[in-house]
Parts: C-alpha cells; sequence; structure tokens
C-alpha cells in the first residue's frame, strides 16, 4: 500500500463540521471532508460529480497534530439586502453578527492511503493543482506547498516513522502528539465523511476513528544556515533551503548570503 | 563616461521605507538625479540610467549607474544623512569596464527581473532558482559573458509590488550572483552600460562587476 504524506500548514485554517450559519465552527484537526475537498480541488473534480466522490472514497486518512495551535475567534458583521422568499432584494439592509472560528499556527500531517496509481494520480495533482488549494475554508490558504511525499508504507507506519513538522518549533528530540487515524481499532466517531459535496444534497456519513497519543521522532537541521525565508517572519533562524531540483518544495526566499557577494562600488576608481 | 554612485539610505527616515519598497516612487527620485534634457541625451552608446536597491547591509543602499555624476542630493536630504562624508560615493567605473578582455573572469550581482515572453504583451516571471539561472545563463550568452552552471547563486527571489491607479503592478525580483568569464568585451561593455534583462527602469538590470579579491 502507498501512503501520501501532505502537510496541513497556515496561519489560519478552519474544519467545519456542518454550521454555516452565524457561527462557523472549527474542529481541532482536519475534517476527512475537508481533506478529500483538498484532493478533490487539486484534481479538478467539481462539486456536483458525485462519481468523483466515490473515487475517493477508497483512501483511507490518518491525521497528527504535530503543532495543534490555539483556537482564535473572529467576531464580525455583514451588512447587506436580504433576498425574500419570492427572490426580490429588499430595500433595507439588514446587519447580522457572525463569529468565525480558526485554528492559528497550527501544522497537521495527514497521511492518505490508497491505490498506487490513485496516489500517484493525487501526488501530481497536489504539485499542479487544477483548483486552489485552501485548507478547510477559501480564506484559509497554505503557508507552505502541502505536497510532503509518497512513502511504500502503510497508513500507520508511515504516520508513526515521519519526522515531526517544523521541528524548530520542537527543541526536544521526540514528540508525543495526537493521532487520529481510520487504522486499528476506532474510539469514537465522526460525522465528516462526504457522500456529496453538491449544494442541493450536501451529505456527510458517520466515518469511526482512533484517537491515540503516540511519540513521534524530531529530526532538527544542521543550525548556521543565514536564509531569510518570506512567509515565516517570527523564526530568527532559518530551516528551510530553496531546493533547486524540488519544485514542490519552492519557497520565496528573501536573502541568503551568497559565497560571491562583493560590494559593487569596490573596483571603482575615485 | 559611466559613473556608480552607492547612496547609504538611513533607516530610521520613513522615506527610506518607501524607496525600499515602492519601485516607482524609487524610479522617481532616481530619474530627478538629471534633468529632463541632460536625460534625453542618454542613448546606447552612452548608457543609460540604472538603479537598485539592496538591504542587504543595516543600512538599505541605493546603487546608481549612469553617463554623468547624478546629484543625489535630494535623496539624501529625504532618506539620507546630512554631512555624512561615506553617505555618497560617486566612482568611475570605465576603467572596470574598459579592462574586460576576452577570458577575463569576474565576479557579479544583478537584480533581475526574469520572465519569458508568451505573446506580445504577455510576460510570466520565474519561479525557483532553476528557472531563473537558466534563463539567465541563456541570456548572459547572447550578452557577451559566459556563467557556468556551478557558479551561479540566486540568493533572493520574490515579488515586489507597487500600486498605480488603483492596480497593482507585481514583479518577480531575484537577486543573481556569481562568477562571470567575458566571451565579447565590447558587448558585454554594451550590457552593462545598457542594462540586462527587463525592468530597468524600475530598479533592475544593473549588473556590478568586481575583479575577485587577491587576484
Amino acid at each position: 500500500m502507498t501512503t501520501l504524506l501532505l502537510k496541513l500548514v497556515a496561519p489560519i485554517q478552519s474544519w467545519g463540521v456542518g454550521d454555516w450559519y452565524y457561527s462557523r465552527s472549527t474542529r481541532s484537526y482536519p475534517t476527512r471532508s475537508g481533506v478529500i475537498g483538498l484532493i478533490h480541488a487539486a484534481l479538478g473534480i467539481d462539486r456536483d460529480d458525485d462519481e468523483g466522490v466515490r473515487l475517493t472514497s477508497s483512501l483511507r486518512l490518518g491525521v497528527r497534530l504535530d503543532h495543534e495551535g490555539k483556537m482564535i475567534s473572529d467576531f464580525q458583521t455583514i451588512t447587506f439586502l436580504p433576498v425574500g422568499a419570492t427572490g426580490k432584494k429588499a430595500q433595507e439592509p439588514i446587519t447580522k453578527p457572525f463569529t468565525k472560528h480558526y485554528i492559528s499556527d497550527a501544522a497537521f500531517l495527514v497521511g492518505v492511503e490508497g491505490e498506487h496509481d490513485l496516489i500517484e494520480k493525487v501526488r501530481a495533482a497536489l504539485i499542479e493543482p487544477r483548483y486552489t488549494l485552501f485548507l478547510g475554508r477559501k480564506s484559509c490558504p497554505p503557508s507552505e506547498p502541502v505536497l510532503v511525499g509518497v512513502r511504500h508504507l502503510a497508513l500507520g507506519e508511515a504516520l508513526l516513522t515521519e519526522p515531526l513538522l517544523k521541528p524548530e518549533r520542537h527543541k526536544a528530540d521526540s514528540k508525543s502528539v495526537l493521532l487520529v487515524t481510520e487504522d486499528g481499532v476506532p474510539t469514537t466517531s465522526v460525522r465528516d465523511h462526504p457522500v456529496s459535496f453538491s449544494k442541493q444534497h450536501r451529505t456527510f456519513d458517520h466515518r469511526e476513528v482512533r484517537e491515540e497519543m503516540v511519540v513521534v521522532p524530531v529530526v532538527h537541521p544542521e543550525s548556521g544556515s543565514k536564509e531569510r525565508v518570506w512567509h515565516k517572519p517570527e523564526f530568527k533562524k532559518n530551516e528551510q533551503r530553496a531546493d533547486t531540483e524540488d519544485t514542490s518544495k519552492a519557497v520565496i526566499v528573501i536573502s541568503r548570503k551568497s559565497r560571491f557577494a562583493f560590494d559593487p562600488i569596490q573596483e571603482a576608481r575615485a | 563616461m559611466t559613473f556608480i554612485t552607492r547612496v547609504t539610505l538611513n533607516r530610521s527616515r520613513s522615506a527610506t521605507a518607501e524607496i525600499v519598497s515602492n519601485f516607482r516612487k524609487t524610479h522617481h527620485l532616481v530619474e530627478q538625479c538629471f534633468s529632463h534634457d541632460t536625460r534625453a541625451t542618454f542613448d546606447d552608446k552612452s548608457g543609460r540610467l540604472l538603479w537598485r536597491v539592496s538591504t542587504s547591509s543595516y543600512d538599505p543602499e541605493l546603487l546608481i549607474l549612469s553617463p554623468l555624476q547624478p546629484d543625489v542630493n535630494h535623496i539624501v536630504e529625504l532618506a539620507g544623512r546630512a554631512n555624512d562624508p561615506l553617505g555618497v560615493t560617486t566612482r568611475s567605473y570605465d576603467e572596470l569596464i574598459d579592462a574586460l578582455e576576452v577570458g577575463s573572469k569576474r565576479l557579479f550581482s544583478i537584480r533581475a527581473n526574469s520572465a519569458n515572453r508568451i505573446d506580445r504583451n504577455t510576460f510570466v516571471p520565474h519561479v525557483t532558482s532553476k528557472w531563473i539561472s537558466e534563463w539567465f545563463r541563456e541570456k548572459a550568452a547572447r550578452s557577451g559573458f559566459l556563467v557556468s552552471e556551478s557558479e551561479i547563486e540566486v540568493t533572493e527571489e520574490h515579488p515586489v509590488t507597487s500600486h498605480k491607479s488603483h492596480k497593482l503592478v507585481t514583479m518577480s525580483s531575484s537577486f543573481v550572483e556569481g562568477r562571470l568569464e567575458v566571451s565579447d568585451p565590447d558587448l558585454l561593455a554594451h550590457t552593462i552600460r545598457n542594462g540586462f534583462g527587463r525592468g530597468k527602469a524600475y530598479g533592475f538590470g544593473l549588473l556590478a562587476i568586481a575583479r575577485e579579491q587577491g587576484s
């Protein structure tokens, strides 16, 4: 069995289970419907394509909460002209309050296990996604490329052996994190298995998951690189290098000291 | 004559932040170093006005390459330091350019806007150092110098933006450094004086060269 590993890292992400009225809540880890939705976006499967949902229903998912982040809520009001039952726009605008909930600064490692051909298709689609990728809600774009890589391991093994994401955030050599997986003996059930994403008959089913704490290795890269990276302003030490061969790891580099550096006016005559 | 001028900007002035981040503003400031009539006399024999901003040291630096000595007083008043003896340095670049011979090796650095022309008005920027190096080396060969694959580094690569009447203009900016070998000294001299790549008015294209220390 082949397992595809994805990383879901962003300043804010929101994985909702159901309510879309005046309080948009989020669960503390990615939903199956959200992750499948992300895969569909990469593959180019439309919302109304129920056949497409059947295609991905054979995938098995596991989520590792490498950095659980913090729950934040955003209070907003929206002023709009309500549309009446007849379809007519009202004359007077009304204002409704909204509370949107997000998980901030989280990093999740997601394992997707499936048949080799399908996994290969998903991997290629994540490098060149057909539709824009987002983490739960359109307002939550990923801050790093989603694809980590393919492992020729079973789901459980892949999620236990893969080193911690963002190791610079954890000083020790190992970390105890929550694993929520479809592998093993289930401990609870959640209602986030997508049957249809269509607007008319949006349906989700229950799926059983196992929640357990696991210990994962943390690999710290060698220190000393003096690179500043665009989307991680809070870090003073820098870890990710712009890897020129692997475009799936492309990051925007702000500056790095070069071995060819020189003062541009040093040679010019006064 | 070709001159290179370095203006050291004062980090604590608010105008410095504007110069560093808004390329359109800096374009206007640099153009104002010469009068309109003088600028009209610049041709590709004398060279054109080129500039770039560098934030690699604590104080940002504005580097200007021009066919005549520029008057940068207005820039110093806005974003520099008064009476700073090393704040503005102007030197002649001609000796450096004229000393180039076939086979000479020099270090180079340039802030380039690397892009490919798709059709008459469409350019797509390059992302990732792989494509930028490829574009640069290929264009270099047509501009009088050769750069080998192992002697080029892309140390910065990010978009720069500016607003032009409610529209956002984005250009991809890459800082390319490395070692070059001269293949055509006259063509390279022309390239240095006239700029390399697109966006020459907006802080791109200034190819700076120097001999390696200790040679």
